[in-house]
């Protein structure tokens, strides 16, 4: 190896790389010694995980994310360049009404869709509640743009309520989001 | 601009990532090269915020971005093109555009970004009007990164651009990743056709079992295939001689 090569390409010091690996053995040792004591405690009747379980977990898990996160990503998307964004421009109307009427149609019916998209995916057991989780985040992504194009003609009082609505149900989504995707490393 | 550091990612009792560190400069292309199930699309969902890392940290500008929900990285300019496209089919192409741009600016900015991503894309252009479903694949995957380019992004995140689509328009896609990487977006890509990821990043990663095994500059890992060979393989490294323009995986995974 030419000792251009040896410094322009840096495989990794094993002496470090063992050292992050402990660490992260321990880590997730500690995650897993967690994890099969909340096992342990709340079903009696669930076995030893073998290796060939844990294999099995992956290649389903893999498979689930690869069906599961275009969807996460494109309505991510919509909500951070859409509803986020677009709830200030509702509240002091900073396009015309017909402009923002289309783009909240637009929040709403994408969303609505990447919803149903991410209900469908087939999930293994293992994976459930984290599904369900993100369908409730979903749930309330589509809430808070449903208020967003009722409050684009709405007008005084009404209007604040249902961008006080839409404010309170997208952060409430956000946490649920959050849950989700704890869940998936549990 | 991007940095990972020391990040760890677990599945449950799996660990995915192992120690991963890496960096992004501002402007920079780079590629993520491994074999299949060395964590390179697990990298790139923990930089989006699908995943949160059990350990480590991710930094974009600055500012801390691991576990973040993927909006929230979106905001910070960060663009993640996934593998598969999530177009809405039956949209057509200036509705699917419009998913990736709604700003305050209103219709005219969102006119004038059109114009300007379209430039890169003339195909699309004169295909706006028509049903993203009824695109070729080589043309969808191109409204998926025009869609991801809608948000301006400061970092675009590419997962497999070539899947499933035939060398030729994969070497048209990478001229214009190349051509949009020159107008001062990063790049960070993985990709099954390793010499074209090389022969178009300065800098490259390769990935074994979770953990960086290589790193350093693109041209010298292409010119060199048997050591990326002693950490990938054979087969993936197979992909990176003049010759083996092939993916190693081509077979498994075209769709």
């Amino acid at each position: 190896m030419s000792a251009g090569m040896m410094t322009a390409l840096r495989p990794r010091n094993r002496r470090s790389v063992s050292a992050g690996a402990l660490v992260g053995i321990v880590v997730c040792a500690s995650v897993l010694a967690v994890a099969a004591l909340i096992a342990s405690r709340s079903s009696s009747s669930r076995g030893t995980t073998s290796n060939a379980d844990v294999r099995a977990q992956r290649t389903s898990l893999v498979s689930w994310e690869s069906e599961i996160h275009p969807a996460v990503l494109a309505a991510s998307q919509v909500v951070a360049l859409g509803p986020r964004q677009g709830v200030s421009e509702i509240a002091n109307k900073t396009q015309p009404i017909a402009e923002l009427r289309v783009m909240a149609i637009g929040w709403h019916a994408r969303l609505t869709v990447l919803a149903g998209q991410i209900a469908d995916v087939s999930t293994p057991p293992f994976l459930q509640s984290a599904h369900v989780l993100l369908n409730q985040a979903m749930a309330g992504y589509v809430h808070a743009a449903r208020s967003l194009l009722f409050a684009v003609p709405a007008s005084g009082a009404r209007r604040t309520s249902l961008l006080s609505t839409a404010t309170a149900d997208g952060r409430a989504a956000d946490k649920v989001y959050d849950a989700a995707v704890a869940d998936i490393a549990m | 601009m991007l940095e990972l550091n020391d990040v760890d990612v677990c599945y449950g009792p799996v660990q995915a990532l192992r120690g991963i560190s890496m960096s992004v400069g501002d402007g920079e292309m780079v590629a993520l090269v491994g074999a299949n199930g060395a964590g390179k699309t697990t990298t790139l969902r923990t930089i989006s915020g699908m995943l949160s890392p059990a350990r480590g940290t991710i930094t974009f500008d600055g500012q801390r971005i691991d576990g973040m929900p993927p909006w929230k990285v979106i905001e910070h300019g960060v663009a993640h093109l996934p593998e598969g496209r999530a177009l809405f089919t039956d949209m057509s192409v200036m509705d699917n555009l419009r998913l990736g741009a709604w700003t305050q600016s209103g219709e005219k900015a969102f006119r004038r970004r059109v114009d300007e991503v379209m430039d890169h894309f003339p195909i699309l252009r004169e295909r706006s009007k028509q049903a993203a479903g009824t695109l070729s694949g080589g043309e969808q995957q191109m409204l998926g990164v025009a869609r991801a380019l809608m948000s301006t992004p400061k970092l675009l995140v590419v997962d497999e651009l070539s899947l499933g689509l035939a060398p030729k328009i994969v070497a048209q896609l990478f001229d214009i990743l190349t051509a949009i990487n020159a107008t001062g977006t990063a790049v960070l890509m993985v990709e099954q056709f390793v010499h074209m990821a090389l022969s178009h990043s300065s800098r490259a990663y390769a990935l074994a079992k979770g953990e960086v095994v290589l790193a350093g500059d693109a041209k010298e890992m292409r010119d060199r295939p048997e050591l990326l060979a002693a950490y990938l393989g054979d087969d993936e490294a197979a992909g990176t001689s003049e010759g083996g323009r092939v993916p190693a995986n081509a077979g498994g995974r075209a769709r």
